[in-house]
């Protein structure tokens, strides 16, 4: 039976990069505790899995990689290894030759430029003496060497055996890899007459017999992604085994296989094993029940294609306007009538939308996770002690911002490893203990998420940023920055004070890239920064970005939403503070402050209902460290709107973040306040192109 | 969808007859592909976009979806015209995207064999790349649509194919 395999691909690559961070986490634990078996359980596990699925979708490479690094986790397991630092680190290499494999199998990246000498050390490891990277058949041998085994599998599968795309002869051919077949025969006592056979049933059983140098695991795995009706057992022939291991059913349902190895476990030891190592054996056994028990909690997930997800989310978005514009109507006609039960429905649908847009929301520890990997690497680079310590891993964050939160974070961390925390011997002279601690907090407050990163290195050194500053122009030698000012100057694009650029950092792309990025998850993100005491950056993210908090304006007939994130306040205006300043614009002077003031109707060119100032509103906003206040007729309110994008169907507009849905179906846009601001810029660039009336003025923002 | 539209149009053309939606502008008839078309729906409230050619009327709510609109009057600078009952939007697929047309009224659906199809008469320096051809239905002239060309320009980086 042919079936598409392709669809699943998809599935797999997201499998098998979940398996190789788990991976990444045991082995990064497995340095602090290297008797943990449980932790070598989890890395040979992942392992394992990734070299099944890898195999049945064609992808050799990682396959035949994934299975020297197999061989030589089991020698570990098996304790004839010993787990020392370059062990760990030659294999959390190989977990980045991995993933380097199935990015390559996946969109075509080039393969991993160090693969040859990895394979090559793995090898080398595995005590193998065969240099030639294919010939891996030869390195198993010299791994298992056990005594030749006879065994006899009777294999019954399922009536619906074929239905789950299995073929029994790709079983027989995977076992004659394994050794030579005695015996192959076939039971076709239960097979029906021709006029009742259904041809897409199995009636047939098989008997097997099969020597092999390999052990009982080796078998048992060949039936690892048997269905749930399918039986087989095993029975050792010609080597004394317990009795309870002469049968085993398989139980796996085909979406267990990710797993496999530790519900095989349990009934699989080796059959060779002596008193001692039974002991371990049961040990471990032991632990693999727990572990199994742990796993099945955590298991209970379903996988969804996270479009699918978006559609329904999106669904219920127009759900919640459906209900409120019945609700309205209902109003207007039935004078209260069915509004109890309108109002009831209404909460529902609420709770709906809640619920739907908590469906996004995963942990962030995967992505604390990295952070880990990149404080070992970094501090393993450039000589320095550091603990990496995290909490609040399991605040939980719109999948997107999780995604998108990465790179920013790798950027954060790199920096505190290798600028914040000093070398050790700095430390000790400073007084402070040799090994420096980077922090990583994560926690919920409002509509935000807050990670903060501490470090206790030696903080920002505000003598050399000023000194850069002057330099570089942005301050001049009298000013006397404030604090925040200064902290404000490492965002700077391309503001460096690293004394000399190393391969970890100082190229002065860092933090500016950082803050891009955050404001793009309409985050914003600040720091703090004792000297010599060390320093804290903390972002703020919003805790999703389908939904946002907007302040709902009015312009003439036309409805718009601010931002609430940038909005600071609004307020009335007096004629009187409101200044025109010839070439340059309109300015308000507030609290002794001089604020650009963008009259939002010229802007966005629509037609003011009323030419006194004194019957409008100023909202004040700020983005991107730009100040304005924004002239507007009526605040009508503060709302959560779903974000639709106007570039699905059309194309990105200035001074327009999108579009949202209003209760009553209307269309309204919502303003991106950093791009009205630029509108404003580009007007007093060109003032002759816009100026509709003489008596316009041209704006300018502050600099 | 595309692919169960492009089979349409090949079965279509196999049969040497193509269909169009013919509508009405300013006295003049022209006609979309039929298999372009979404859906024609009453003309209702647009939201304005600010700082757009004056032929981009806005955006509606199509069913949770935010749809741009296109006077085609506007467009093909004809004289504006009140809209009435008979305005009405025709929902077409543009490549990816979705766009409804303002025009003044629908008329109705055209068979054409390919042999009325007639080419584009060449009109110097007046540029009719917009239109693929004329279609004659007894003593109507139709000119055919290039959709994709006509509104290809309003979004940058769609491909018109």
């Amino acid at each position: 039976m042919q079936i598409d395999v392709s669809r699943f691909r998809a599935a797999f690559y997201v499998e098998a990069s979940e398996h190789l961070q788990l991976m990444e986490a045991a082995l990064l634990q497995l340095e602090s505790s290297p008797r943990d078996t449980e932790l070598l359980n989890t890395i040979f596990r992942g392992a394992h899995s990734i070299k099944g699925a890898s195999t049945t979708f064609g992808i050799d490479e990682v396959g035949r990689f994934t299975h020297v690094l197999e061989n030589l986790l089991e020698r570990l397991r098996d304790g004839l290894l010993e787990t020392t630092g370059p062990l760990v680190e030659l294999l959390l290499t190989s977990v980045d030759v991995i993933d380097g494999l199935i990015a390559n199998a996946k969109d075509g990246a080039p393969l991993p430029a160090n693969l040859e000498h990895v394979f090559l050390e793995l090898q080398r490891v595995n005590g193998s003496t065969v240099s030639q990277a294919n010939a891996i058949v030869a390195t198993t041998e010299q791994t298992h060497k056990s005594k030749l085994a006879e065994f006899r599998i009777q294999l019954k599968p399922s009536p619906e055996f074929f239905r789950f795309g299995q073929e029994p002869i790709l079983l027989i051919r995977e076992l004659s890899e394994l050794g030579s077949l005695h015996k192959v025969s076939i039971d076709a006592r239960s097979l029906p007459c021709l006029s009742e056979i259904q041809p897409e049933e199995c009636y047939v059983a098989w008997e097997i017999v099969i020597a092999t140098e390999h052990p009982r695991q080796a078998v048992e795995d060949v039936f690892m992604f048997l269905d749930e009706g399918s039986k087989y057992s095993i029975e050792c022939l010609n080597i004394v085994v317990p009795s309870e291991e002469t049968v085993a059913s398989s139980n796996q349902s085909p979406n267990n296989t990710t797993q496999p190895a530790v519900v095989v476990k349990p009934t699989c030891a080796p059959s060779e094993s002596s008193g001692d190592e039974d002991k371990k054996n049961a040990a471990e056994r032991v632990s693999n029940k727990n572990s199994t028990a742990a796993r099945g909690a955590e298991n209970e997930t379903v996988r969804v294609d996270r479009q699918r997800l978006d559609e329904l989310i999106n669904q219920i978005g127009e759900l919640v306007i459906g209900a409120s514009m019945v609700e309205q109507e209902l109003l207007s006609i039935a004078g209260g009538h069915g509004l109890e039960s309108m109002s009831a429905l209404g909460k529902i649908v609420r709770d709906l939308q809640e619920m739907s847009l908590g469906l996004r929301m995963v942990p962030i520890a995967a992505t604390f996770q990295k952070m880990n990997r990149v404080i070992r690497d970094v501090a393993k680079k450039v000589g320095k002690q550091i603990q990496f310590v995290t909490e609040g891993d399991d605040t939980e964050l719109d999948k997107t911002v999780v995604d998108q939160i990465s790179d920013p974070l790798v950027h954060m961390v790199r920096n505190a490893a290798d600028h914040g925390i000093e070398p050790p011997d700095t430390r000790l002279a400073n007084g402070k203990s040799a090994e420096g601690t980077v922090k990583l907090r994560a926690y919920q407050q409002g509509g935000n998420v807050y990670i903060e990163l501490t470090d206790d290195g030696r903080g920002l050194d505000r003598k050399r940023i000023v000194d850069k500053a002057i330099e570089r122009g942005i301050l001049t030698a009298e000013s006397n920055p404030s604090d925040a000012e200064i902290c404000n100057l490492i965002f700077q694009p391309g503001f460096s004070t690293a004394k000399e650029v190393t391969d970890v950092s100082g190229r002065g792309v860092g933090m500016d890239v950082v803050r891009r990025n955050v404001e793009a998850l309409q985050g914003s993100v600040s720091i703090k920064s004792t000297e010599g005491v060390g320093s804290t950056i903390t972002v703020r993210l919003p805790l999703t970005l389908a939904i946002l908090d907007g302040l709902l304006v009015r312009l003439s007939s036309e409805v718009f939403v601010i931002p609430l994130l940038s909005v600071i306040e609004s307020i009335c205006i007096r004629t009187n503070e409101i200044h025109k300043i010839v070439g340059v614009g309109e300015v308000i002077t507030l609290r002794g402050e001089v604020v650009p003031l963008l009259r939002l109707h010229r802007l966005l060119n629509i037609a003011p209902t009323s030419t006194l100032d004194d019957q409008g509103l100023l909202v004040l906003v700020e983005d991107q460290g730009r100040r304005m206040a924004l002239f507007v007729d009526e605040l009508l309110g503060q709302q959560q709107v779903v974000i639709k994008n106007l570039e699905t169907n059309f194309r990105k507009v200035p001074g327009v973040a999108g579009a949202t849905i209003l209760g009553d179906g209307r269309v309204a846009l919502i303003l991106d306040t950093f791009g009205v601001s630029n509108l404003g810029q580009e007007e007093a660039a060109s003032p002759k192109q816009i100026a509709a009336s003489p008596s316009v003025e041209c704006f300018a923002t502050q600099n | 969808m595309s692919t169960v539209a492009d089979r349409l149009t090949d079965l279509g053309n196999a049969n040497g007859i193509s269909q169009f939606l013919t509508f009405a502008l300013n006295d003049q008839e022209f006609g979309i592909e039929i298999l372009r078309v979404q859906e024609i729906k009453n003309f209702s409230r647009v939201t304005p976009i600010p700082n757009m050619p004056e032929c981009i009327k806005g955006v509606i709510n199509l069913r949770g979806t935010v749809v741009p609109i296109v006077d085609l009057r506007k467009k093909f600078n004809m004289p504006t015209a009140e809209y009435n009952q008979f305005t009405v939007i025709i929902v077409v697929n543009v490549g990816p995207k979705i766009m409804g047309l303002v025009v003044d009224a629908v008329s109705d659906v055209l068979n054409v064999g390919e042999e009325s199809i007639e080419k584009t008469p060449d009109l110097g320096a007046i540029d009719t790349s917009f239109i693929t051809g004329l279609a004659k239905s007894g003593d109507r002239l139709v000119a055919l649509l290039n959709i994709e060309y006509l509104l290809g320009d309003q979004f940058a980086g769609v491909t018109t194919t």
